[in-house]
């Protein structure tokens, strides 16, 4: 018997953990957030997808919801963020190793906007583990 | 075991393994000789003959492509090459390129010869049907030589100014010329048949006579007693007679007119003789040399020019259809932020772009225009700050035919 709301088990399916539903939530934000999807971590990740078994619905709701969210709203905060990260004296090293090194050049961490959906998509981690611990329990109180 | 399954999905691992196997067993085994297929057709069809190619090696790894004994068959003379070079290497920095620079460290053309003697003459590839719209072969000649038109002027107006002979016309009596001779005696001749015509007009039965001939013929009653019949037939044949006697005098009058407008146009016609005329006598005049440029023009640089109109026109079918863009639409705003790119330069790091090595050569043959030359660039780059090597460029050989037999040019 399904229970919680209407399409929960599309979105949430029986005996899922709640570590599927955290990493459909973090990816879909990433990709959502993120502007291009020509960069190499987004590449890896959608390869990554292949392998990996998140429920993919939750994961396109999530982007999907980001990105409109991105593009009417939250852009100029992202870019910003991004910035400040880039511009920020005691990171300078970091980033000059980044982008001296092999194959990280190629995530174009280097664009403030790429920068700051991954910074974004990590602060909001604790966010999506709350969520998905949450819809967990209602998947197995629903099951139960 | 969860019904959803777990985080991995482990069936996909075999399938996967396969994959970059069979990937790795293509690329070593089978990839070279894949390309150098390729090349060879879409080459072909590109020379319109037969393109060999003798050697290919590549290199995922390495980073580099290597070309070696490229033959491209001369399509009017297929027992000669068009071109033909004997090696050609394109290697990049595989630990740059995973650091998004380019750096080429080797990109070399070797021993490139023009109109070069084939083994065996190659095969042609019948020619594709000629295109009905645009300009052909002659417009584009034209195209290509009116900028060389275009300064021949310049120069030979320049030439003549300097000589204070920029108006070299100034001389010449106009009104000696054959044609301003005619045209005067034209002018005169016709003021002299105007007034005769208008005399002719003059004598010619007005409106006012043709009137009265038609009120008397109104006036004429059909004859009621036969005594009158015999005179109004008499009256009747005199109108008729008048009325004959003036169709007569405008027919001949406008026979003449034709005859005359004939001769006139006639004359006028031959002014373009008398022009041809006029050229030749200022020809005379200014002692210009009898010479046919258009021919001369047409034996020194007709053939080469219409050769490599003829081999551009070849190449440019075949990539044309690649070049032509399709319609597109205005871009319109992007909905998300482009954002900012900073770059992080280490002072001892690499450029964004690095060539440091770049070799041409070449070798004489009998037919082409090349001699046995060599010239080698290095470290070319966005930033010379950061390799710290000075560009160096060199340049040596010799003509042979030409009796240059050797030259060296440093820098």
């Amino acid at each position: 018997m399904s229970g919680g709301f209407p399409g929960r088990r599309w979105l949430a399916p029986d005996e899922v953990s709640w570590l599927q539903l955290f990493l459909a939530l973090f990816c879909g934000s990433l990709l959502g957030w993120t502007p291009t999807l020509v960069t190499l971590h987004t590449i890896v990740l959608l390869l990554l997808l292949v392998f990996i078994r998140v429920p993919l619905l939750l994961l396109v709701i999530t982007a999907a919801i980001c990105w409109i969210l991105g593009a009417f709203a939250i852009d100029p905060w992202i870019d910003a963020l991004g910035q400040r990260l880039l511009t920020a004296k005691d990171l300078q090293g970091l980033w000059t190793q980044f982008y001296n090194a092999p194959v990280l050049p190629w995530t174009r961490f280097s664009n403030s906007m790429v920068t700051g959906a991954v910074a974004l998509a990590l602060a909001c981690s604790p966010l999506w583990f709350i969520l998905s611990w949450k819809l967990r329990s209602m998947v197995q109180s629903a099951a139960n | 075991m969860s019904r959803y399954g777990g985080l991995i999905r482990w069936k996909f691992a075999i399938p996967l393994v396969g994959f970059i196997v069979a990937v790795v067993v293509y690329v070593m085994m089978f990839l070279d000789a894949h390309v150098r297929d390729a090349v060879t057709h879409y080459a072909t069809r590109l020379n319109g003959a037969e393109v060999n190619v003798g050697r290919l090696r590549t290199s995922v790894f390495g980073g580099f492509v290597e070309l070696e004994k490229v033959q491209l068959t001369d399509p009017e003379a297929p027992e000669f090459n068009r071109l033909e070079w004997a090696k050609m290497r394109f290697e990049l920095s595989g630990s740059a390129l995973l650091r998004g620079k380019v750096v080429i460290q080797d990109a070399s053309l070797q021993d490139i010869q023009i109109r070069s003697k084939r083994e065996r003459p190659g095969y042609v590839l019948p020619p594709p049907p000629p295109e009905p719209e645009g300009p052909g072969l002659k417009e584009k000649t034209m195209v290509l030589l009116q900028p060389v038109k275009q300064e021949l002027m310049q120069n030979a107006m320049a030439f003549l100014k300097e000589k204070n002979l920029d108006n070299p016309l100034k001389d010449v009596n106009w009104e000696e010329l054959p044609s301003t001779l005619a045209v005067k005696g034209l002018q005169s001749e016709l003021q002299a048949k105007g007034a005769s015509w208008k005399g002719m007009l003059g004598s010619l039965p007005d409106a006012q006579t043709f009137a009265s001939m038609k009120a008397d013929l109104q006036k004429l009653k059909p004859p009621t007693d036969p005594n009158q019949i015999q005179t109004a037939i008499g009256q009747l044949e005199s109108i008729r007679a008048q009325a004959q006697v003036s169709v007569m005098q405008v027919e001949k009058l406008a026979q003449q007119l034709q005859q005359e407008a004939a001769t006139i146009q006639s004359r006028i016609q031959n002014l373009d003789e008398l022009a041809k005329q006029d050229l030749a006598m200022l020809g005379q005049k200014l002692k210009l040399p009898d010479l046919d440029f258009k021919g001369l023009a047409e034996e020194l640089a007709g053939p080469e020019i219409k050769r490599y109109v003829r081999m551009i026109e070849t190449y440019y079918a075949q990539i044309k259809p690649f070049l032509e863009s399709k319609e597109q639409e205005a871009p319109s705003k992007p909905l998300r932020r482009a954002g900012r790119d900073y770059s992080f330069p280490l002072a001892n790091g690499l450029p964004s772009f690095w060539l440091q090595s770049a070799q041409i050569s070449s070798k004489e043959t009998a037919e082409g225009p090349l001699g046995d030359m060599s010239g080698k660039i290095t470290h070319v780059s966005t930033q010379p700050e950061l390799i710290a090597q000075p560009t160096r460029m060199s340049l040596q050989g010799g003509f042979r035919q030409s009796q240059i037999l050797s030259f060296c040019r440093c820098g």
